[in-house]
């Protein structure tokens, strides 16, 4: 078992950090003040030239589609290059939030292309998709289905050589993009099982039928909206992946954006930590400085041990990703629930340690408490999760075993 | 043309000195470990010299094996080859004349550059001393280098103003921070690529040391922060500092 890291990949570590430094750290202020403006003044959090100009800085230094492969102009690197450097970018509040900067493209929906793409998509979407001139959103969750697919309403009915697919999809993010197509899941044999029932669809923005319906507040500047389709029509070319076979890759790509989302908690969580460090050592109260107090120490203590406890879990699963292992559901729900748990304990911790000012809008920890509270329910509550985890292992009637057999190279 | 930049690994520079612990004189090993600060704006500068003349660029040092991945980072950066002296000494007259050493062993080099002082120890004189022994000219805080027609011109800058300077010979140069030679952030390709560019570990030579013993070694627990405010209004002024004590919270 080996876990060092490579040369390269700590030096991706290495400038990445310096480009938060650098580019994300300068534009915290801003991005943290203009957070408590959103309800009266909507728009994006990060100013547009901001967000322009780290798109155009993080593609000069090539972390663009670190995990997609060269034929389709990325490095070809893998997860856990990815993990690396989205943990480090997570250390400022821009790049540890979702409404801050995203790396191109968007991981989750990019393994979904990637593995289902047929003929003309992979030049229609996913290539486009690769270099950022289009953006993807997925559209599966509905107003009586979230976490269980099952209960998905969305149907498409073979009519001639057409699909006519009717249905009301909800908290679908991106619709205010201009250049986004939809992965749509809709049911096309709704006496299947699971397994065979749901079908992937690419949907143009602009496809006739297809309407964006309200936005839905949420916590935080996380604009969602409903999707409608009447009578959307298309052909056997906008399925993406199988007919009826969406239900596998789906969870996969779930497991990706577990993974990614858990990089988000891990690379915060080491911030909020150096935070509590920091202020421990110099905030003196009844003529001692916060460090000397064991409750303090117990506080930086449990938070490391959950750190460290969930970021191996973390690099685990994204080197089981570079094996080519697709399923990660085991590892993708485990995940999902610790670090999303444990960044809520940090964070709480860190407002306590930091007092009055812990709660001030100025120095960021509030704004990761909430956006953590909100990543308890996205992608699938921690009880769902649970749920799967626990089901699975009942089934299978034994523990969970995470190792993996090294490969023979012949010897 | 051939530039050389002479790049030292020193102990992680942005830990603040009443933190730093030492350890038989020297920085403790837990910290990590990294190119110099000026060292990289010479890398830099050598890069964007290698860039407008088609230069090769060499990165060259004294010090330890394993310090080959973190002198990569030069290489990412663009450098073309890497040598590194083996050696543990302190002493600048040692070191220099190891690096004369692995200079006249590298052959041709038109230019040498360092960062103008050490990260670590800051004293600023190995390159006046290797200029000596190679017998160049020296010239201290270059902060842009220009060539033609067989003649390099620099800006030498200093606290109140600089001047520019010709030459035609060869030359040791001591680099100082410009806002031309920020050090450039390595690509990702070319962090990939690092490891298939040439690295060469030459051994170290005996050579006589600086005739003087050390004796004790002292970080002063110190702490400030200074912040300059306009003097233009003594009223307005006063009225800065009491918003600037008040927004750090010390009223």
């Amino acid at each position: 078992m080996d876990f060092s890291i490579s040369e390269e990949y700590n030096m991706l570590k290495d400038s990445m950090r310096e480009f938060v430094k650098r580019e994300m750290l300068p534009l915290e202020k801003a991005f943290l003040e203009r957070d408590i403006s959103l309800w009266t003044e909507p728009g994006p959090q990060l100013a547009k030239e901001s967000a322009e100009r780290l798109l155009s800085e993080s593609k000069k230094l090539g972390f663009w589609g670190l995990e997609v492969g060269e034929e389709f102009g990325g490095q070809g690197l893998g997860m856990l290059a990815k993990t690396i450097v989205l943990e480090e970018m997570s250390k400022s509040f821009v790049g540890f939030s979702p409404h801050g900067f995203l790396l191109p493209p968007d991981a989750p929906n990019l393994y979904y292309l990637n593995s289902c793409c047929t003929g003309n998509q992979r030049e229609k979407y996913f290539k486009p998709y690769c270099d950022n001139q289009l953006d993807s959103a997925m559209a599966c969750t509905e107003p009586g289905a979230g976490s269980d697919v099952s209960g998905l309403k969305t149907i498409a009915v073979r009519k001639g050589d057409k699909w006519v697919i009717n249905g009301t999809k909800t908290f679908i993010s991106k619709c205010d993009k201009d250049n986004v197509f939809y992965i749509l899941i809709a049911v096309t044999n709704k006496d299947a099982s699971s397994k065979d029932r749901f079908t992937a669809f690419l949907l143009d923005r602009d496809t006739p039928g297809l309407r964006v319906g309200r936005e839905i507040p949420v916590i935080g500047a996380m604009p969602t909206w409903d999707l409608i389709l009447e009578d959307v029509t298309v052909g056997d070319d906008a399925i993406l992946g199988e007919e009826g076979k969406a239900f596998i890759p789906l969870q996969n790509r779930f497991g990706v954006r577990r993974i990614e989302l858990a990089c988000r908690c891990t690379g915060m969580a080491e911030r909020l930590i150096k935070m509590m460090i920091d202020q421990a050592n110099t905030r003196v109260t009844f003529g001692e400085p916060l460090a000397n107090r064991q409750t303090v120490q117990n506080w930086i203590a449990d938070s490391t041990i959950e750190l460290e406890t969930v970021r191996w879990l973390l690099y685990y699963a994204s080197w089981k990703s570079d094996q080519g292992i697709e399923d990660l559901r085991v590892e993708g729900a485990m995940l999902k629930v610790a670090a999303t748990e444990m960044l809520t304990k940090v964070a709480d911790r860190a407002i306590q340690l930091h007092g009055g000012v812990g709660l001030s809008k100025e120095l960021g920890i509030e704004y990761v408490a909430r956006m953590v509270r909100i990543w308890r329910i996205l992608e699938g509550p921690s009880e769902i999760h649970r749920w799967t985890l626990g089901r699975t292992l009942l089934k299978q009637k034994k523990p969970y075993n995470g190792l993996v057999l090294a490969k023979d190279n012949g010897d | 043309m051939h530039i050389a930049v002479l790049a030292k690994v020193v102990p992680d520079y942005e830990v603040p000195a009443r933190d730093f612990e030492l350890a038989g004189n020297r920085a403790h090993s837990r910290y990590t470990r990294m190119i110099g600060l000026y060292d990289e704006n010479a890398v830099e500068t050598g890069i964007q010299l290698k860039e407008k003349y088609g230069a090769k660029l060499s990165i060259v040092s004294y010090g330890h094996g394993d310090d080959v991945p973190i002198l990569r980072k030069a290489i990412a950066m663009g450098g073309d080859t890497l040598h590194l002296v083996l050696g543990d000494s302190d002493d600048p007259y040692v070191i220099a004349a190891n690096l004369e050493m692995a200079l006249e062993q590298i052959k041709d080099v038109d230019l040498v550059l360092a960062g103008q002082q050490s990260a670590d120890q800051d004293r600023g004189i190995v390159h006046g001393i290797l200029s000596e022994m190679l017998g160049y000219t020296f010239l201290a805080q270059i902060s842009r280098i220009e060539f033609d027609q067989d003649r390099w011109t620099v800006h030498q800058n200093h606290e109140n103003g600089s001047r520019v300077l010709q030459f035609s010979r060869k030359a040791v140069l001591s680099i100082t921070s410009s806002h031309e030679n920020v050090p450039r952030i390595p690509v990702v390709r070319a962090i990939m690529a690092a490891k298939k560019k040439p690295v060469e570990k030459l051994q170290g030579i005996d050579a006589a040391p600086m005739k003087a013993e050390e004796i004790k070694v002292e970080i002063p627990k110190l702490e400030s922060i200074c912040e300059f405010l306009p003097l233009d209004d003594l009223q307005q002024t006063a009225k800065i500092l009491l918003a600037r004590l008040r927004e750090e919270r010390y009223l």
